[in-house]
């Protein structure tokens, strides 16, 4: 017989082992408020016309101002909160399109009245969209925009009302952005303004910050190399590239008509490398004196002899500089004919390479651009890079992507200095995260970029590139850190990871997270305490991207429980799931989260399903109910995570089995003797009988003994 | 082994059971008239113990121990008042000693008769409510701990049945 109060006993200690968890576990702040609210929503619109940043500011849904419109981001008026003036605009940004944050405090800082001055900037909650959206809230002194489009050709002003109102105050302006070590990327006169003066007098530069950099700038104020990039991917670029947009800007200032007006981008970029920037820039309209001398400096092509800011101060001094001649790329003796066209520069080609993959791959695999580049351009450096592309091209073997790979490093050895060009996608390597972050966005094919890191095109890009500004180290590093990153496939790891490594301040892009604007672990709190109070809930609150975004922002949130986050059993999936929530609730000292914590909760049925002890199931699944509505996760994951309590139960089980099997074993004993019953106890009872009659012989001998000895005679 | 089976005689008897044997001849031919007497006075015990097929002898003690209590009165008879083979060849043939004697002997056959009984259909309505516990206890355990617990079901190495790792994966909570 099995003791039956063995495994009993063992409730009484698990329900202490429950207790004792739990208040092991540090409190949260109001985690012991029983009435607890829920936690805050980070922003939220009064009602469906206004929508409120930081309780600061209100932007106003139905007053648009189309003409402060910044590519995709939409202006709004916008005024400070209970306040009567309407001095402030919004522009809202697009959750496609990642937003320069990053430097917003940098620009914040300026003191100029050249720029814009940015005010606020957040997120918030934005009516029409029914989602949260980033914004930026700038002063509204602007007035109007210089030029509506391109299509305005020129403004044909004199050169010294040009300088008085446009080249002083923008000077002046691009220092303030190089001390505060920024660059703008987006100098235009659609995006310069008159500042409300009906002749411009000082003109004001527009913001830079809503869109990826340089994502809102025409390619014509794009230098050459710059402009051949996607616009999402052209990267921050450098104070020289604004110096560019700004000697452009201030050409179509002067000029009285556009050269290149009626062509497209492509045509463009040809017409420069052919003329040169200014010469295409300027057409048939001269410029003389001073203006010709800033204008040749601004407009040149490489961007190692175009001036810089302090060349262009010394210029404002009144220093004369040797006017430099416009430089133009390359150009070889003999064409080389390819698409029905004849070649010259080795920049062209390599920009048209991609338009006809077979004759490329006839006119390299013959040998016939070896041949050209040798002896018809002859320059050395490109026959060396073109012969070092074709080799490490063919060193994987000629299978599935070959071509890609051919072209792509072709095209870098031919013109060094352009955007990596592959499988349609041309990227500066800055850009190259933003474009990453688009695709993903609108869920688009992710694998050229897979690709990219994988067959390290972006070092090969470096390897060809000696531009000094380019930031080499960090390059290699953040690349290499992706190519790690992408050899591993679990949750945490691949191209998720690699997009919020290499765009920090990209939100995470989870389709959990629709409607809200993650930037930070305690953003995805909250955005999670909004998303419990809804009716439609995920399974889970971590998926791949949550997962990478979390990792990357503070690896210590989630990294330790990558393995329960990528079990095959989905207990452990679960309790990976809500640890990570908690681990989050503890390290950042969030206030309770009852609507999460309620949610989380209810999730975990399978891993109260681990217990083998029903009893015990209930028991706990009492006690973190209890402490849900409290929104106190960490106690919760400190009860789930007592590795006495599911020992206990294990051994409990155990016994419990041994019990289990002893008593089947008796019983099958048992039925196999009661099926004679007329056997069953009878050695039992003969047993009986003897010792019954033993003692009965016994008494019976003892008392004829003391009859004898008394002299009693019965007989 | 080798040596046990040394010690062992032909016909199976030990050396102790010789010793034993031969004390108990000498012992009988001392003590002549007792052993004449007991000869007649125990058939019964020996018809018991040759008829009792259990092997363990209980019944011949059984009526052997009632047996020897009806032969009390005559022993003590014949050992105090003349321990000669006549006395006891006397009292043997006095028709009221086999009677005393062998009624003693039917007690012990009637305990034994009615002990098995009264015994064996106790122990039948013992045993089927011990088997009717066994199956409730079982319920019991099988209802906290789950089917699992019965051993019946393959189970990995945390105790959980394994088929149900293949369906864990889907097994999400149904909305």
């Amino acid at each position: 017989m099995v003791s039956e109060d063995t495994v009993e006993n063992k409730i009484a200690d698990e329900d202490a082992a429950l207790e004792e968890a739990a208040s092991d576990a540090v409190p949260v702040e109001g985690a012991e408020d029983e009435d607890a609210v829920p936690s805050p929503a980070r922003a939220h619109s009064k009602g469906s016309n206004v929508a409120v940043l930081k309780d600061k500011i209100e932007i106003l849904v139905d007053k648009p101002l189309p003409h402060l419109n910044h590519g995709a981001a939409k202006a709004y008026t916008a005024r400070g909160v209970e306040d009567a003036k309407e001095v402030y605009y919004a522009l809202i940004c697009e959750n496609h399109l990642v937003p320069r944050s990053n430097v917003a405090e940098k620009f914040s800082n300026i003191l100029s009245t050249g720029i814009v001055r940015l005010i606020s900037y957040g997120v918030t909650f934005w009516p029409p969209a029914d989602g949260e959206r980033y914004v930026f809230v700038y002063e509204n002194t602007m007035g109007k925009s210089l030029m509506k489009s391109l299509k305005d050709g020129g403004l044909d002003w004199k050169a010294d009302r040009a300088m008085a109102s446009f080249i002083k105050p923008m000077i002046s302006t691009l220092l303030d952005l190089r001390d505060a070590d920024m660059v703008h990327g987006c100098i235009n006169p659609m995006n310069i303004f008159d500042g409300n003066s009906p002749t411009a007098e000082k003109v004001i530069l527009g913001e830079c910050l809503s869109a990826p950099p340089s994502y809102n700038q025409p390619s014509v104020f794009e230098p050459i190399e710059r402009a051949m990039a996607d616009p999402i991917s052209r990267g921050k670029g450098t104070i020289a590239d604004d110096l560019y947009s700004f000697g452009v800007s201030l050409t179509m200032i002067l000029r009285s008509r556009d050269p290149l007006a009626g062509m497209s981008e492509e045509e463009i970029i040809r017409q420069k490398i052919e003329l040169g920037s200014y010469g295409a820039l300027t057409g048939k309209d001269r410029f003389t004196g001073s203006i010709l001398e800033l204008l040749r400096g601004l407009l040149y092509d490489d961007w190692r002899q175009r001036w810089t800011l302090d060349e262009v101060m010394s210029w404002l001094d009144g220093q004369r500089l040797s006017p430099k001649q416009s430089s133009k790329k390359q150009k070889a003796s003999r064409p080389l004919h390819f698409d029905d066209k004849r070649y010259y520069r080795s920049t062209l080609l390599a920009m048209d390479l991609h338009k006809s993959d077979a004759e490329a791959a006839q006119m390299i695999d013959g040998g016939h651009l070896e041949q050209w580049v040798d002896r018809s351009l002859e320059d050395n450096l490109t026959k060396g890079r073109l012969e070092e592309a074709l080799n490490s091209a063919r060193e994987n073997g000629r299978g599935p992507g070959y071509w890609d790979r051919l072209m792509c490093r072709v095209s870098m050895a031919l013109d060094p200095d352009a955007p990596i060009r592959f499988k349609g996608l041309s990227m500066q390597p800055e850009g190259v995260p933003y474009a990453l972050a688009e695709t993903m966005a609108f869920k688009r094919d992710i694998v050229p970029f897979i690709e990219l890191v994988n067959q390290q095109l972006v070092l090969t890009w470096i390897g060809h590139h000696n531009d000094p500004n380019v930031d080499v180290g960090s390059l290699i590093n953040k690349y290499d850190s992706c190519r790690a990153f992408l050899r591993q496939t679990t949750m945490g790891y691949g191209i998720e990871r690699c997009l919020y490594f290499v765009c920090p301040e990209c939100p995470c892009q989870s389709e959990i997270l629709q409607g809200y604007y993650v930037r930070t672990p305690e953003d995805f709190m909250y955005a999670m305490e909004g998303i419990a109070s809804q009716p439609k809930k995920p399974d889970l609150f971590i998926d791949r991207h949550i997962a990478a975004f979390l990792s990357v922002k503070d690896k210590r949130n989630i990294d330790p429980y990558f393995i329960e986050l990528n079990s095959a059993e989905y207990h452990k999936k679960v309790l990976g799931n809500v640890k990570v929530l908690a681990t989050i609730q503890k390290r950042s000292r969030m206030e309770s989260l009852p609507m999460l914590a309620q949610w989380a909760a209810s999730i975990l049925r399978p891993v109260y399903e681990r217990l083998h002890d029903r009893e015990l199931r209930v028991k706990m699944k009492e006690k973190i109910d209890r402490l849900a509505k409290s929104g106190d996760l960490i106690k919760i994951v400190t009860v789930l995570d007592h590795n006495e309590t599911w020992q206990k139960d294990f051994i409990a089980f155990r016994k419990a089995m041994d019990e289990y099997s002893d008593l089947s074993q008796e019983n099958i004993e048992l039925e196999h003797k009661m099926k004679k019953p007329e056997v069953f106890g009878r050695d039992t009872g003969r047993e009986v009988a003897a010792i019954v009659s033993g003692l009965l012989s016994g008494i019976i001998i003892l008392a004829f003994a003391f009859m004898h000895f008394t002299q009693i005679d019965i007989f | 082994m080798a040596k046990k089976k040394k010690n062992k005689s032909k016909n199976g008897m030990s050396m102790g059971g010789r010793i034993l044997g031969v004390a108990g001849l000498v012992t009988a031919i001392i003590f002549m008239p007792t052993t004449i007497f007991l000869c007649f006075a125990m058939l019964p015990t020996v018809v018991a113990a040759l008829i009792d097929r259990t092997g363990k002898g209980t019944r011949a003690i059984t009526i052997g121990s009632m047996n020897i209590a009806g032969c009390t009165p005559f022993l003590i008879e014949l050992w105090t008042k003349s321990h000669t083979p006549d006395m006891a060849l006397n009292l043997i043939t006095d028709p009221r000693t086999i009677i005393v004697i062998y009624c003693a002997a039917g007690a012990g056959y009637l305990i034994d008769w009615a002990m098995t009984g009264i015994i064996g259909t106790l122990m039948v309505q013992r045993g089927a409510q011990r088997l009717k516990d066994i199956k409730k206890k079982q319920k019991e355990l099988v209802e906290r701990w789950g089917e699992e617990v019965s051993g019946h079901i393959p189970l990995d190495e945390h105790g959980f049945p394994i088929e149900n790792k293949e369906v864990e994966t889907k097994n999400k909570p149904k909305k």
